[in-house]
């Protein structure tokens, strides 16, 4: 039974996704784009290039997806209503999204185009360095429920929820976060008025929407971990527990797409800077914070 | 429909088909050519008639043109279409002709209502037809390609039949290249020549010359005390590598060649940028040359030192590499270079033949490798207990070059050991296998002590010169990449040549920009234009107010200032002076074409940095602009200064620009300027040029474009100049009877493109698009 409410869970969520990204992008919310966007793109040719790396270009877009899958897999939605509550889940999310890496740069270097090849060798850098602050701040989450199972670190925030106990943490992963789901402005992989679509570009029809499908389902993977670790998963008055979930990941998702688009997309030199000279010392601050205020107030 | 997929009849599928096509029909995603700015300069709203602007064509499903177009930039719009998926469409607006591009599935006049209505057209044709039984093929002239083919390992070898390089002996690989020079949206990778000056002196006064250490010289013929091979005189060293290279760019003048690199040619002797070796004098590249040993007595063999497998009855060169065939005095034909003849009797054990890169691969007799055609190499060495009388240069791993300091002779026999051709470090007192890459280890003998001082090969390529069995044109990495071009952050990367443009987002269209990149540094770039102006005179003179009507045209994004010029060109050769009415509605005209123009490059900004709230808002009041009366335009001045206040407000993107496009201090810029000659001052400046232009458009009360005063038959010359949104143009006309006989135009765009290199050089990608974006080019006003 609950395996089904999963699999619906995540249709449902995906979808909701979709629909914000293109309201996010085109200012317009249509309940139906993404239907006809998967439409149009399964009628689309599928365009093989004569000099690809065949292999890499057929399995890039199915990895992304696969690991935006699996880094689900730890998201508890209710008590009760997750796939696996791993005694390591909060470390898993990171590991898993590290194979983002992986499917981006084998999508870049697969259709032997310049476009895509600069984006994945961008992602390479942006996401070496946001990976560890995805994963810093889950450290300091995890002092505080003095565990790693996402279920124990959301029951961790029943008296104050993560965002007001850590907000120095929450900052951080939210930042990192979009970062490793290249949502605007961290969009240099796929970036349009730099490097025309990047990885991307070259990508036609199913492939495509596969591309298109890991990369919403990433970005809701991001937004149920920032709802995990920060805003007390389904903890919440009035509603059940699901709902709760359900409207915290989607104001998550929102405000992460239309916040996004405020700013210009960041450089990549000032990227990496900001991660590797201001994030890190910050992160580290913050496990210090923590534990200070672990020792002192533990709630 | 021309471009629908095909699809055989299957009659469970048509309903899903039925719904793909309705569905596609709503998701039509334009590729605009010339660009999208073009579209809105034109007043069209296509997000309004229901087209999304696609990042590139294989997002596109639909090929919008908006004609008229020149010849270039149909070209690369055919390669755009070529690119883009099926079911594809093309929608032509205007009139004009896009002779390469097949059929249009609809077409309209450049208007709002008739893109409106062509939009309707397209989608009731997807909606229908967009699978297809039988669906025809397109094929245009810039995409038909030739088979070349070419070495992976030498670039520079290419030739039309396959074969194997003459350099390494490995297979060539076929390699598609354009039949005419075209335009592609997405790169193929491209080796670019290193573009060094050669420098020293070559070695002229030498008689005699090893053909591998150019410093080894002599008076008389003999060995080279380092390799061992005979020296030659210099000419034949150069004829040696320059006889084979009939297909590399010898220009008749060069004088000089590369004895490794023939396609490094130079007129002045220096040494090679790839390899440092000295440029060897060219003589005559077809003479015969007069080999020593060529005089000996005829019965002997010949054959070549890099091929052994070829043996010949007379003297003369490889036909695989062009060397001069040495004599042979034994027989047995084998062929090292670095063996002494007389040392090296192979006739007591059969030799064994392996190739240097699959040690698998064995054979008794010579030949090519089954798997990468390189030549397979004497493996005899390993079964050999005598030592070798050759004097090659050793190993560089420090273990092994001890003993060898002192005598060159002390080397042979005691010390000789066996290394990997791959791992130096690795050596071994027994022959075997290399424990990291299992290759057959080869044996490698200690230089005389002069070896570390004097020669001008890099370390790699000594090493492997010196190791026993392995061809001269054996591929070492720091060969190859020795001498290619190095950016100043002393990264070594391979330089790749990537085109952005001519429909690139975030560019205007028909700009083309290829930029030589280093990894995602910028290392230089090319612009240029695929539209651009054409000499309106070349039919003969044209009537002054034709002449005016056509300049601006001709400029589509900036047509009221160049009838504006042309008008004010002409009246100052008639010597008319328009009243004070018409100057003002001319400069409100003007000021409104500059807020329209700004709006556009504000909507490309905004466009190029992700930034979608500034890109709407501008096209949007572009679109309510450009063809409204002052009155409207005053009301609409709030929203104006809104958005300016928003893109001066938007965190972070002052800060970007402010680093990028700096104009060099004795820079020529007569564009929108502030103190701030950074690209964040140009934007700067130019949302203070839209607010200035406001209260300019409101001192007018009816905006018309300019119109010719009544010049009658007048004949003089006259030269007028214009601000406009881009820069300063200026136009020097002459008049005879009331036409315009000829005319001279001077355009800030094609003054301002020289600032591209300047801007970008060592910048990053992302950098140096902005940096371009910020001088506001237009392709219109650059020469095709």
């Amino acid at each position: 039974m609950s395996e089904w409410l999963l699999i619906l869970a995540l249709f449902i969520g995906v979808y909701g996704v979709a629909v914000l990204e293109s309201w996010a992008s085109g200012n317009r919310l249509r309940l139906l784009g993404p239907v006809v966007s998967a439409l149009a793109l399964l009628g689309q040719e599928s365009v093989l290039h004569r000099k690809n790396d065949r292999l890499f270009f057929e399995t890039a877009p199915i990895l992304l997806l696969t690991a935006a899958l699996l880094s689900l897999a730890i998201i508890p939605l209710a008590p009760g209503l997750i796939v696996t509550d791993l005694a390591t889940g909060a470390l898993f999310f990171n590991a898993a999204l590290a194979y983002v890496l992986v499917a981006l740069i084998m999508a870049g270097w697969g259709p032997d185009g310049a476009y895509g090849m600069i984006g994945g060798w961008r992602f390479l850098g942006q996401l070496i360095a946001f990976a560890m602050l995805v994963v810093m701040p889950i450290t300091a989450v995890a002092m505080r429920a003095e565990s790693l199972s996402t279920v124990t670190i959301v029951e961790s925030q029943a008296q104050l929820w993560n965002i007001a106990y850590q907000p120095l943490g929450f900052v951080l992963f939210a930042i990192a976060g979009m970062a490793m789901a290249f949502v605007p402005p961290f969009d240099l992989p796929n970036a349009e008025g730099e490097l025309a679509g990047g990885v991307e570009a070259e990508y036609t029809g199913v492939r495509r929407m596969v591309f298109r499908l890991g990369r919403m389902v990433l970005i809701l993977s991001v937004a149920s971990a920032a709802t995990v670790f920060y805003l007390g998963g389904w903890l919440g008055p009035w509603l059940p527990a699901w709902a709760w979930s359900a409207v915290k990941i989607l104001a998550v998702t929102a405000l992460m797409l239309a916040g996004g688009r405020m700013f210009p997309r960041i450089r990549e030199g000032t990227l990496l800077a900001w991660a590797w000279k201001l994030g890190i010392p910050l992160a580290l601050v913050n496990i210090f914070l923590v534990g200070v205020l672990v020792l002192v107030v533990p709630i | 429909m021309i471009g629908a997929r095909e699809a055989r009849e299957v009659a469970f599928l048509n309903p899903l088909r039925s719904m793909i096509n309705r569905a596609s029909a709503q998701h039509l995603h334009a590729l605009v050519v010339p660009g999208p700015e073009v579209a809105l300069a034109a007043g069209l709203d296509l997000r309004a008639a229901g087209l999304t602007l696609a990042a590139g064509p294989r997002q596109a499903n639909v090929l919008l043109l908006l004609t008229p177009l020149s010849d270039k930039m149909l070209a690369a719009a055919s390669v755009a279409y070529a690119q883009m998926p099926r079911p594809r469409m093309v929608l032509v607006l205007g009139d004009g002709s896009y002779a390469p591009l097949p059929k249009a599935d609809a077409t309209a006049p450049l208007t709002p209502e008739g893109l409106k209505q062509a939009v309707g057209t397209l989608r009731q044709i997807m909606s229908t037809q967009g699978f297809a039984a039988k669906v025809e093929d397109f094929d245009a002239p810039s995409l038909q390609s030739r088979i070349e083919y070419t070495c992976p390992m030498h670039p520079e070898i290419v030739q039309d039949e396959p074969g194997s390089c003459p350099k390494c002996g490995m297979f060539l690989v076929p390699k598609e290249t354009s039949a005419t020079p075209e335009t592609h949206d997405h790169a193929a990778m491209a080796t670019p020549e290193p573009a060094h000056e050669a420098d020293g002196a070559a070695d002229k006064t030498a008689k005699y010359t090893c053909p591998m250490h150019p410093e080894v010289t002599s008076d008389t013929p003999g060995n080279c005390p380092k390799c061992g091979m005979n020296l030659v005189k210099p000419e034949e060293a150069t004829n040696h590598s320059h006889h084979h290279a009939s297909h590399a760019p010898s220009e008749d003048a060069a004088t000089y060649v590369c004895p490794m690199h023939p396609e490094v040619t130079s007129h002045e002797p220096g040494s090679c940028p790839k390899c440092g070796m000295f440029l060897e004098e060219v003589k005559d590249a077809s003479s015969e040359g007069h080999h020593d040993h060529a005089e000996q007595a005829s019965a002997a063999k010949y054959t070549c030192p890099m091929h052994p497998e070829v043996v010949n009855d007379e003297a003369g060169s490889c036909p695989k590499c062009g060397m001069f065939l040495e004599e042979v005095k034994e027989a047995g034909g084998e062929g090292h270079h670095g063996h002494d003849h007389t040392g090296h009797a192979s006739g007591d054990t059969p030799a064994k033949y392996t190739c240097p890169m699959h040690p698998e691969v064995t054979s008794d007799a010579p030949g090519n490798c089954p798997k990468c055609g390189m030549n397979l190499i004497e493996a005899a060495e390993e079964h050999e207990d005598g030592p070798h009388d050759h004097a090659t240069m050793a190993a560089h791993a420090p273990s092994a070059s001890v003993s060898s300091e002192e005598s060159p002779h002390a080397a042979h026999g005691s010390s000789a050991k066996y290394t990997c051709p791959m791992h130096p470090e690795v050596t071994s007192d027994a022959p075997g296998n290399c424990p990291k890459c299992g290759m057959n280890l080869v044996k490698a003998e200690h230089a005389e002590s002069g070896h570390a001082g004097g020669h001008d090969h890099g370390g790699g390529s000594t090493l492997l010169d010196g190791l026993n069995g392995l061809e001269p044109g054996f591929m070492s990495m720091i060969e190859m990449t020795d001498g290619t071009p190095r950016s100043s952050n002393g990264l070594q990367m391979e330089w790749i040549t990537t085109p952005f443009g001519p429909f690139f987002p975030g560019l205007p269209g028909g700009l083309t920009l290829e930029l030589e990149l280093d990894g995602d540094t910028v290392v230089s770039a090319k612009t240029g234009s695929l539209t651009g102006p054409q000499d309106l005179l070349q039919n003969g003179p044209r009537a002054a107010a034709e002449y005016a009507a056509a300049l601006g045209a001709q400029m589509p994004l900036a047509t009221v200032a160049y009838q504006l010029l042309a008008c004010r060109a002409i009246e100052s050769a008639a010597k008319v002076t328009p009243s004070a009415d018409i100057k003002i509605a001319r400069s409100a005209a003007l000021a409104r074409e500059r807020i329209t123009s700004h709006l556009l490059w504000l909507s490309q900004l905004g466009r190029q940095l992700g930034l979608k709230g500034i890109e709407r808002e501008a096209a949007t009041l572009h679109l309510l602009v450009h063809a409204a009366a002052p009155e409207a335009i005053t009301a609409l001045g709030p929203r104006l200064n809104k958005l300016a206040a928003k893109a001066r407000r938007t965190w972070f993107l002052s800060r970007r620009l402010a680093t990028v496009g700096t104009l060099p201090p004795e820079a020529v810029w007569d564009g929108p300027t502030s103190a701030d000659t950074t690209a964040a001052g140009r934007l700067a400046a130019r949302l203070a040029e839209i607010s200035s232009s406001l209260s300019e458009v409101a001192k007018a009360t009816s905006l018309t474009p300019p119109t010719l005063a009544d010049i009658g038959n007048a004949t003089g010359t006259g030269h007028a100049s214009v601000q406009t949104a881009r820069g300063l143009a200026s136009l020097q006309v002459e008049l005879r009877k009331g036409a315009v006989v000829s005319a001279t135009l001077e355009t800030p765009s094609s003054r301002h493109v020289s600032l591209v290199n300047p801007l970008i050089e060592q910048q990053e990608l992302a950098d140096a698009l902005v940096a371009i974006a910020s001088l506001d080019l237009s392709p219109w006003e650059l020469p095709a």
